[in-house]
């Protein structure tokens, strides 16, 4: 018997976004729940548990967060992000800045930004 | 590398606020009158000129020109025009582009412009995405250039660079595939302003 070669372990990445809204920016719980909810809608109920999509981070006064996602369908999940428009009836737009496999990289790339002039 | 959006229809200070924090320094704008002193030195503006009536096509010097194809047969036509021009594809249109448009297109100066803003529609989604990836692997295939803008009507239908990247990486998966483009649209079309975004680049660094 053939052992077949399992298949590789999908892998966890963060992805750095910057909210820009022109209204007030939505907090963490709000914003945590519509990407649940919009993520269901484009992926499908199947989808989102497939890639574990899951806001991390959020900072209301920065809008610097961090999403979580699984490197199997990393594009996917990357272009229904985008595609966000509307947040409680603001215009919003997910800047997607970097895509690290490290939360602390990623944490560490937030500060820097932030410390930036 | 310097960020692009080659096609913006409608454009106010909430747009220009968007694409000045966003580092887009080459904006194309159909109504580039309307923009502000204060904002005219962040930018080199691209003007453009969108029809949609195929007798009106002619190449630019002063504009680059965009057409928007109603039917298959004037978007067959434009792809045989000599000169800069690009057959601009939305959601309407997107179906026009065929094996056969590619085919017609090939060596030629005319270039492809997708617009970005059809994905933001649920209505027209899953259809613009079948044939924008089709259409745009074939043509970067065949040697056509494709460029992605917004499109945008306002700002709510712009897309920061890091989304244009990650559409790129979707469709094609080439770095700069898409992205890239406009530089060498530009070059084609003329080639003083990609020289003037070179020294104005060479000069940034020196100081």
């Amino acid at each position: 018997m053939i052992l077949q070669k399992e298949p590789r372990k999908p892998r966890k990445r963060y992805l750095v976004f910057k909210l820009y809204s022109i209204g007030e920016s939505p907090d963490f719980i709000i914003l945590a729940n519509y990407l649940n909810k919009y993520m269901r809608d484009f992926l499908g109920l199947h989808g989102l548990v497939d890639s574990s999509i899951k806001l991390i981070r959020y900072e209301k006064t920065t809008r610097y967060g961090v999403i979580r996602i699984v490197s199997r369908d990393v594009n996917k999940v990357l272009l229904g992000i985008i595609r966000i428009r509307k947040i409680n009836n603001e215009t919003v737009s997910i800047i997607p800045l970097k895509l690290t496999g490290n939360l602390n990289k990623a944490i560490k790339y937030i500060r820097r930004i932030e410390n930036k002039p | 590398m310097r960020w692009a959006d080659l096609l913006i229809l409608n454009v106010d200070k909430e747009v220009l606020d968007f694409l000045v924090k966003n580092r887009f320094r080459v904006i194309g704008l159909v109504n580039s009158d309307l923009v502000p002193s204060d904002y005219r030195d962040k930018f080199l503006i691209i003007k453009r000129k969108i029809y949609d009536d195929i007798d009106r096509v002619y190449p630019s010097k002063d504009y680059l020109v965009g057409f928007v194809p109603r039917d298959k047969d004037s978007a067959r036509r434009a792809g045989k025009i000599n000169g800069v021009i690009s057959i601009v594809f939305d959601e309407e249109n997107i179906e026009f582009c065929t094996r056969e448009q590619i085919t017609v297109m090939i060596r030629k100066n005319v270039f492809i412009e997708v617009l970005a803003r059809s994905i933001l529609d649920d209505r027209y989604y899953p259809k613009f995405m079948k044939y924008a990836t089709s259409c745009i692997r074939r043509a970067i295939l065949e040697g056509i250039d494709v460029i992605l803008s917004s499109g945008a009507r306002g700002v709510e239908e712009l897309f920061s660079p890091g989304a244009f990247r990650v559409i790129e990486r979707y469709i094609t998966n080439l770095r700069g595939s898409l992205t890239y483009s406009w530089y060498r649209v530009l070059e084609k079309w003329r080639s003083d302003l990609v020289r003037n975004i070179d020294s104005a680049k060479r000069t940034q660094e020196t100081t």
